[in-house]
């Protein structure tokens, strides 16, 4: 899981990659990968979304470490609250934010481990 | 620069008239100005409209519409600025008057939209926005409730003050005849309704409508001056704005449209706030200095903006209630302004209108436009 973005270092301006020139300078911005971490903005469910998208459709705008602000899928609505800290990933032409708790980040694991060892799969029942 | 006088305006009713071509509405109503006016004095035809080619697969409106209003010869424009594309083309016939080009210019601003269903017509409306923002399932109405949500957390906004919006406009487009959504509504009503984008509601959300308006722009003196005009613009993209609470692109505008008429907001006796959310009527107050950052709720809250009020806001239904065909929206608020100005306004009347100021958003406040008008003494 990745966030790759665009940084002007001249003028600190970051962008999604679609954004080659900075629209403050106009100069080349550079590739970086981003660290995903951040917090919500604002955030809303959509419950009249456009074709093709869930019902209801969780949508938060979240500020990641590097000041650069994103708009993104939630997986989860617990990701929807103003301040919470969430994870932000690149995901098939979008972006997508899950929650940034140890509690989440704990029970994520365990699952994977339990994917991993078939043999004691019934136990994530209780995750 | 000529001073820029308003002549006749006009307003088609607005609402669902799924049966008419634009061309039956725009005849119908153009065509009255028309008869107040010798045809042959009028130099250009400037037509504001979204997405004539996506709404009905027309396009080439400039010229379409001059044909269909027998004005053929004149120079025509068709100026798209989204949902300002109204206010962009009036101020657009207001520069060519201005700048000494034409004597008399007629703004058309129009859109037919209801034959579409609700879903469609949404994601035409949502081709204004960012593209990877639109990726992620965003619309008009949801990045507005982000917009909202983050208004409420940051200056602590009760659900009650945008309830009060909806319920003021609702209660003055009942009486204004041309109005789309002719229905008082009630605090229980609007939280009977269904949830769009949460916090919005559908009592939140201006309606989509078809609808007319046209005004014709003079350098001969009349009751009416273009004071001051202004416009401003911002990032396309939610994400890359500075402020979530504050649209750049109206402090731009109103900076400029105050500049130029040498007002102050204090100046200001009546506004037409572009409302096509509740919550971007309270934001519109702060953006145009008429009251402080986080402060516009409160104003609403305290009635400062009723009829009776010190500044009284989209007395004539505003787009929450009058409707909102895109392109015309802009023209229309020039127009209610003018029938303000002209004692017109019937129930709505307000006692003193001196100078008004008519705001218009385009996009997700990505495009914005301020006009003041002023009667002439």
């Amino acid at each position: 899981m990745s966030l790759i973005l665009r940084h002007c270092q001249k003028c600190n301006f970051t962008d999604t990659p679609h954004r080659h020139l900075c629209p403050e300078c106009g100069q080349e911005m550079e590739i970086f990968e981003a660290d995903g971490r951040g917090r919500v903005l604002s955030f809303t469910i959509v419950h009249t979304p456009p074709e093709g998208f869930p019902v209801p459709l969780y949508l938060a705008l979240v500020e990641v470490k590097s000041g650069f602000r994103i708009l993104c899928r939630a997986s989860h609505k617990s990701c929807l609250k103003i301040g919470r800290s969430v994870l932000v990933y690149d995901s098939e032409r979008t972006y997508v934010c899950e929650p940034y708790t140890l509690y989440f980040r704990l029970k994520k694991w365990i699952k994977n481990q339990l994917k991993r060892h078939k043999k004691i799969q019934s136990v994530a029942i209780f995750f | 620069m000529r001073p820029v006088y308003c002549g006749p305006g006009i307003i088609s009713p607005f609402g669902k008239f799924e049966e008419k071509h634009l061309q039956d509405l725009l005849i119908t109503t153009v065509n009255e100005i028309l008869e107040s006016i010798d045809p042959g004095k009028i130099d250009s035809v400037v037509v504001g409209s979204m997405s004539p080619d996506s709404f009905f697969g027309e396009g080439n409106l400039g010229a379409r519409v001059a044909d269909w209003l027998g004005l053929w010869g004149r120079s025509v424009f068709h100026i798209d600025n989204a949902s300002a594309a109204g206010a962009a083309a009036f101020q657009i016939g207001a520069q060519m008057v201005a700048g000494g080009c034409f004597d008399n210019v007629l703004v058309i601003g129009c859109e037919k939209m209801t034959h579409l269903s609700t879903r469609r017509a949404t994601s035409v409306l949502a081709s204004v926005i960012d593209e990877s923002e639109r990726a992620a399932g965003a619309s008009m109405v949801s990045l507005a409730a982000l917009v909202t949500e983050r208004y409420m957390y940051e200056y602590k906004m009760p659900y009650e003050a945008l309830m009060k919006v909806a319920i003021k406009n609702h209660h003055h487009g009942y009486s204004n005849p041309i109005a789309h959504l002719k229905k008082m509504i009630s605090m229980q009503d609007i939280l009977n309704s269904r949830v769009i984008a949460e916090p919005l509601r559908l009592y939140d959300c201006s309606p989509i409508s078809d609808g007319v308006a046209a005004v014709i722009l003079t350098a001969h003196q009349t009751d009416v001056v273009v004071k001051g005009w202004g416009s401003g613009s911002d990032y396309v993209a939610l994400r890359n704005r500075r402020s979530l609470t504050s649209f750049r692109a109206t402090l731009l505008a109103a900076e400029r449209a105050y500049s130029m008429a040498g007002l102050t907001p204090r100046e200001i006796d009546y506004a037409e706030i572009h409302d096509a959310f509740t919550s971007f009527e309270i934001i519109g107050l702060e953006d145009l200095g008429f009251c402080e950052k986080g402060e516009g709720w409160k104003w609403v809250m305290e009635d400062r903006t009723e009829i009776t009020g010190s500044l009284p806001v989209n007395i004539t239904g505003g787009l929450k209630s009058r409707g909102h065909p895109v392109g015309a929206s802009g023209v229309a608020q020039i127009v209610e302004i003018l029938n303000q100005m002209r004692g017109r306004a019937g129930e709505n009347q307000l006692e003193r209108c001196e100078r008004a100021l008519a705001h218009s958003i385009g996009g997700l406040a990505s495009s914005n436009f301020v006009t003041i008008l002023e009667k002439v003494r």
